[in-house]
């Protein structure tokens, strides 16, 4: 059974009128597998975001629906097993990182001891040990990424949904957090991602699936969709994600104009 | 779950802690209890009295100020920031999120009021005043309006936008000072639409006259036995009503 399901999800903005907007996800199917690294591959705009916050149970479907461990996603339950890192680090700025680290861990219902010790133990993952009593307002954009990073692996999630995980952060930071997100599925976790840095998602991802307008356009496993095979079905080359990513697009743009 | 909502109260306190309006509402207090105690002497023989009267009324006001301008903003805060999104991902319902907010304002409120009610009755004594018992009642139920208010002004905040928010709380508020001249106009009113408009206004704003001791105080009769209770399990009940409505808003409401 698959970890998260989403079946003709469909999601169209309403104006403050109730008028439709703007469609940001039409009829998508996908299946996340556990254990495995989903990359959500698109352009600006295309819906990956839109995607994500549906399985989190932040803004609901228009039609369609989605199931997270086999349950609607704003089951109480489900909140400490799925992680969310949000496009910015929205986190209270007032706070320093252990105060918002203890904070949240409050909220999973930690304390004393094993609440310090979970909290020293993400702060050192993410590498803002010594800058634990500054606070929040302080931290450059790469620390914040990080703090949004250390929210989610507070929770020691069977999944995390992680929203353009490395944006903003120095190739030293974004390599870091690949091996981050490595390290986890090492641990049998899921985790669900969105980029545009297709060099990233390339060696980290299992499978990717390519967003376009709201429409899934590719999906599949890296191996079989970056093969270019002939008409017998040889295999005769390997494009890289990059071409693989801008031809599919480019074929996508020449049909939607000759419509 | 308690410990979620304690948890959650507690940030809003910690946040507003910072806010300017606490500290410009309890400077004002001070300010405008001090130039009553030299205004005095307008009203010969009942310094005391005309003491009373204006300091009630200022505690009353800029509890009402702290209360307002603070808990408009306090969802509208997160949806903005979107630190919402971070705290909804975590195991809190919404209306763990919703009863933690009301009882941050509330621990915001208890503070700024306790210090104001402080400066007002060292004022008083210093001028020869008595604190009596009656006195400390009517501070706690203007507690308890300040309480109403601001599970109004919550509510509110759930689905309207801060201004249109402030003016919607301000008006229930004010109509709350007023039901008994608004069923007496229901009673008086021919047209059967604004009869009926009057009297289901007269029952969905809160009943703040019950709270309303001062003119007592004044003229130092006796409060009626039992009145700190009436009014706080009023204060409960409606609170909770309005708890469940801006649950209702909120739980359908995307961030
Ligand atoms: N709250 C909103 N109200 C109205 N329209 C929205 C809202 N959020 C997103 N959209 C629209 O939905 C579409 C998809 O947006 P989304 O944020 O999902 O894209 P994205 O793939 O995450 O893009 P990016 O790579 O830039 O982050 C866009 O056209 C956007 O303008
Ligand atoms: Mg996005």
């Amino acid at each position: 059974m698959p970890i998260i399901k989403t079946e003709n999800l469909t999601k169209v903005y309403k104006d403050f009128w109730g008028r439709p907007k703007t469609r940001a996800l039409s009829g998508l199917n996908l299946e996340i597998h556990k254990g495995e690294i989903f990359g959500l591959l698109g352009p600006n705009g295309s819906g990956k975001t839109t995607a994500l916050k549906l399985m989190l149970g932040l803004i609901f479907p228009t039609t369609g629906n989605v199931s997270v461990m086999g349950k609607p996603p704003r089951d109480i339950n489900l909140k400490s097993k799925i992680g969310f890192m949000p496009e910015e680090s929205y986190l209270y700025r007032f706070l320093n990182a252990s105060e918002t680290l203890r904070f949240y861990g409050q909220l999973l219902g930690l304390k004393g001891k094993e609440l310090n010790n979970r909290v020293d133990r993400v702060l050192n993952i993410v590498g803002l040990d010594r800058v634990r009593t500054q606070p929040l307002r302080e931290y450059s954009k790469g620390m914040s990424r990080r703090m949004g990073l250390a929210q989610v692996l507070l929770k020691e999630p069977e999944i995390c949904v992680l929203d353009e995980p490395t944006i903003g952060l120095d190739p030293i930071g974004a390599g870091e957090i690949k091996d981050i997100i490595q390290e986890l599925k090492n641990k049998g976790t899921t985790v669900l991602f969105s980029t545009h840095i297709l060099s990233e998602a390339e060696p980290l991802c299992d499978r990717i699936g390519i967003l376009y307008e709201g429409r899934l356009i590719a999906m599949g496993a890296l191996t079989d969709i970056l093969e270019v095979k002939d008409e017998v079905e040889v295999v005769k080359t390997r494009e890289t994600l990059e071409e693989f990513y801008i031809r599919t697009i480019k074929n996508r743009d020449t049909s939607h104009f000759s419509k | 779950m308690i410990q979620r909502i304690f948890t959650l109260s507690l940030i809003t306190i910690k946040e507003s802690i910072n806010k300017k309006v606490i500290y410009l509402s309890i400077f004002f207090a001070f300010i405008i209890i001090l130039v009553s105690r030299i205004f005095t002497s307008i009203t010969p023989g009942a310094e005391i009295a005309f003491m009373t009267d204006i300091g009630l009324v200022t505690i009353s006001f800029l509890g009402g100020v702290v209360a307002l301008f603070l808990a408009s903003d306090f969802i509208p805060d997160e949806i903005r920031k979107r630190t919402i999104y971070t705290v909804l991902t975590y195991p809190v319902r919404r209306f763990e999120f919703i009863l933690g907010k009301f009882l941050g304002i509330s621990g915001v409120v208890l503070l700024s009021h306790s210090l104001m009610s402080l400066i007002f009755l060292a004022v008083l004594s210093l001028s020869g005043g008595a604190v009596k018992c009656d006195l400390m009642i009517a501070l706690a139920l203007i507690y308890g309006t300040l309480l109403i208010f601001s599970s109004i002004v919550i509510m509110g905040s759930t689905f309207l936008s801060p201004l249109i928010n402030i003016v919607f709380s301000l008006f229930f508020y004010l109509l709350g000072h007023l039901v008994t001249y608004i069923r007496h106009l229901s009673e008086r009113m021919e047209d059967v639409f604004t009869k009926i408009l009057l009297i289901f206004f007269s029952y969905i704003v809160p009943d703040l006259e019950r709270f309303e001791v001062k003119d007592k105080l004044v003229i130092d009769s006796a409060l009626p036995i039992g009145i700190t209770g009436d009014c706080f399990l009023y204060a409960g009940v409606y609170i909770v009503c309005v708890m469940m409505l801006a649950y209702v808003a909120f739980n359908e409401r995307e961030v």
